[in-house]
């Protein structure tokens, strides 16, 4: 074998060995980080896997998960929560909102095309607030509207058999009409969980309680008109979000790393599996 | 290689030049390995480990570079273009010599120690070359 070709064969393969480890042991990081949590679609109690063809959305165990991690890695010196989401459900919103409040690293939260409601809430928990100045922000209201199907059923002769042990079990069950007595508790319980999310924003945002009460009709403002009103603090995108990030992480410059849910090829199909289930009535705020 | 009759002992300044052509070599081979640019130094185990191993991959990997090049080419590429080569004594280089003389080229700081012999021009060959029983001589075309 010639020279130059002994030379060429030994160079590739110690070229490819190196190439083998560096895909083996991944691309470690040594300097300051800022991490990216994706915050899409819908906020929900599930898991990413179990609802990603039925909503696409996030699951608030798994967004706390990877916040959890990420904060959990010392060169990650602030994270900015990307968030593009109508709301979802109270008790998975809170449960991130919570999550936030908790991060003694600075976070803020990034609004693109949307952070209304839930969402809101989530974003209102961070230390700062970049939304672009069309992006909806706000909508703070909670809704359980559903469709009921008890008229139609009539029409072609099915009848609901009502079968209960306490004249609430079937509250908003679809297949009859609500009886005022059961609306009247509905949105009773609906009024609670909107005064807990009214003070919950006014605390998060240092706002006086009765402003957030007077915003929190359900309207949604747009990135430009909820800078005055004080529910956002800064208008822009992902560059004003990283530099606020920075700023508040007294860093000058940093990596990003997103953490992004993990999905593995199986996960798609029980997914698909889970999304035929029926699915139960939630109390949304969105 | 072995020794022959009229070898001649190769100057200080062409070794230098040959390695710094070895090191652009070895700079390209190591180059899919993640680089290291350290901002801020935590002392934390995950980073400690990332740096251990893309240290001891690329100083394997260096070694190795040599050592193969060495045994089965006579001299590795900055050699064959100051014409360098590796002598054993006596006999033919087997792959153990080649190995053992270049297990300095692990870290920088060792192979200077090792070439304080040269360096203060008290020999011709760097500790691991004696023990190895090899030397770098010029090459005859």
């Amino acid at each position: 074998m010639g020279k130059v070709k002994t030379i060429i064969l030994i160079f590739l393969f110690l070229w490819l060995i190196a190439l083998v480890t560096s895909w083996l042991i991944g691309a470690p990081r040594f300097s300051n980080t800022i991490a990216i949590l994706p915050l899409e679609g819908v906020i929900h109690g599930g898991t990413d896997a179990t609802s990603i063809l039925s909503a696409g959305g996030t699951s608030s165990l798994d967004f706390i998960a990877r916040l959890d991690e990420a904060v959990k890695d010392p060169l990650v010196k602030g994270t900015v929560i990307q968030i593009n989401s109508p709301g979802g459900t109270v008790v998975a919103s809170k449960e991130i909102a919570d999550a936030i409040k908790g991060i003694d690293k600075p976070v803020v939260a990034w609004i693109r095309e949307a952070g209304t409601s839930g969402a809101y809430w989530v974003a209102s928990a961070s230390d700062a607030i970049v939304a672009d100045p069309l992006s909806l922000t706000g909508s703070i209201g909670v809704t359980s509207s559903y469709l009921s199907f008890g008229d139609l059923l009539e029409d072609y002769n099915v009848t609901y058999q009502r079968l209960v042990t306490g004249k609430y079990k079937d509250l908003a069950t679809p297949f009859k009409e609500l009886t005022n007595e059961e609306r009247a508790l509905l949105e009773k319980k609906l009024y609670d969980i909107h005064d807990y999310f009214v003070a919950e924003v006014a605390r998060n945002r240092d706002l006086p309680e009765e402003n957030v009460r007077a915003l929190a009709t359900g309207e949604f403002f747009l990135g430009q008109e909820a800078l005055p009103l004080g529910l956002v603090d800064y208008l822009g995108g992902k560059e004003t979000a990283m530099n606020i990030t920075k700023q508040l992480a007294n860093i000058t410059s940093a990596e990003e790393k997103v953490y992004k849910e993990k999905l593995g090829f199986l996960d798609v199909f029980s997914s698909f599996a889970e999304s035929r289930q029926p699915r139960q009535m939630e109390l949304q705020i969105r | 290689m072995p020794f022959s009759a009229k070898k001649q002992h190769a100057p200080l300044w062409k070794r230098i030049l040959a390695y710094v052509v070895d090191a652009m070599i070895i700079a390209v081979l190591l180059s899919p390995l993640p680089s290291i640019r350290i901002t801020n130094f935590i002392l934390d185990m995950a980073i400690v480990r990332s740096l251990l191993t893309v240290f001891l991959v690329g100083s394997i990997l260096t070694v190795l570079y040599f050592a193969l090049l060495e045994f089965y080419v006579g001299q590795t590429i900055g050699k064959l273009v100051f014409s360098l080569a590796i002598a054993s004594e006596g006999k033919a280089l087997n792959f153990s010599q080649a190995l053992l003389r270049n297990v300095p080229k692990f870290s920088s700081l060792l192979l200077i120690i090792d070439s304080l012999p040269i360096i203060l021009g008290r020999s011709h060959q760097r500790f691991f070359e004696r023990i190895s029983h090899t030397e770098v001589v010029q090459w005859e075309r």
